[in-house]
């Protein structure tokens, strides 16, 4: 059977079998606003960029309007496509595993709304919140399920 | 919450598609400029990049560099992400309605050469697919055998 390296939500390294995989495909906001960025934490697995899966059907920009609603109560405008990033990981709530192909753009916020706010069942379990964080700060934080290229990408963007 | 997505099939009909009867095709397509000219394949029904799907376990870079070599004999490496797409289509060889995710990058040739008689799966055979140079001039008067916009797509390679 063909295996590949991938990794935990913790960042531990695992051998997972193809024959397991499941393509999931996610999209994430690198939004920044008086020098911080906007970032979500998942209790004590780490930060990671506001964003999430897209169903099946559902345009990308859509989702990531509709996975920030959700997630932080913000209304925002999709800006430029950055960067992509696959991985192989093993969910941190079920026993599944997952070929991810996640999608990072720029975006900004154009009002907010927190009674929208409605988290998922994984995002309660994770124990999920928000925060902003300054851009001096981001390369110190520990990124949950990451290896590395998320502070990169972010690092890009700052940059331009 | 919508029921149903509006795709096409390869000629381009449109077709109302079951979301529930959806699956999954993450593909990537390679954007390659050289003299002025750029990498395309021609098929029956048009142009089109080359390029296909990413089987699970691979890599984005082993995906386009294995897709580009068997449809156009040249060894290529990623230079930058030009664009992402959403396309809902009936997949011509296994006829399944996917949800594909189609992502785009410039590329640069490392080594090879033009292979006129490329690897190709068999419906790909059927649409006398080739790989060409075509002159960047050419671009607006050729005929686009793709659901995306390629020709604004290229051009954003460009910029």
């Amino acid at each position: 059977m063909k295996k590949v390296e991938g990794l935990k939500m913790s960042g531990e390294k695992i051998i997972i079998n193809v024959d397991d995989l499941h393509f999931r495909p996610s999209i994430y906001a690198i939004i920044i606003k008086n020098n911080q960025l906007l970032m979500t934490k998942f209790g004590e697995y780490g930060y990671f960029l506001p964003g999430g899966g897209i169903d099946l059907g559902e345009n990308h920009i859509d989702t990531l309007i509709r996975e920030l609603k959700e997630e932080t109560g913000y209304t925002v405008k999709v800006g430029d496509l950055l960067d992509i990033q696959t991985a192989f990981v093993k969910s941190p709530v079920k026993e599944k595993y997952s070929h991810t192909i996640k999608i990072f753009y720029k975006a900004e916020i154009i009002s907010e709304n927190p009674e929208d706010i409605i988290l998922t069942e994984s995002e309660n379990i994770l124990n999920f919140t928000q925060e902003w964080v300054d851009l001096s700060e981001v390369e110190n934080l520990k990124m949950a399920g990451d290896d590395g290229k998320l502070l990169e990408i972010v690092k890009n963007c700052i940059k331009k | 919450m919508n029921k149903t997505v509006l795709g096409q099939d390869k000629d381009g009909n449109k077709i109302e598609m079951n979301i529930s009867d959806l699956s999954w095709r993450i593909s990537v397509y390679g954007i390659v400029i050289k003299d002025e000219k750029i990498l395309m394949i021609s098929q029956n029904f048009g142009y089109s990049l080359p390029g296909g799907g990413i089987d699970l376990g691979e890599t984005i870079d082993n995906a386009i560099r294995r897709e580009v070599l068997d449809e156009t004999g040249y060894n290529v490496q990623i230079k930058k992400i030009i664009d992402v797409q959403t396309s809902f289509f009936r997949h011509p060889s296994f006829n399944k309605d996917v949800h594909a995710i189609r992502i785009f990058f410039s590329c640069e040739i490392e080594s090879g050469e033009l292979n006129e008689n490329p690897d190709l799966t068999p419906a790909e055979k059927s649409w006398n697919s080739k790989p060409e140079w075509v002159e960047l001039s050419e671009l607006e008067n050729i005929k686009i055998g793709d659901s995306a916009d390629l020709v604004s797509i290229i051009k954003k390679s460009i910029k």
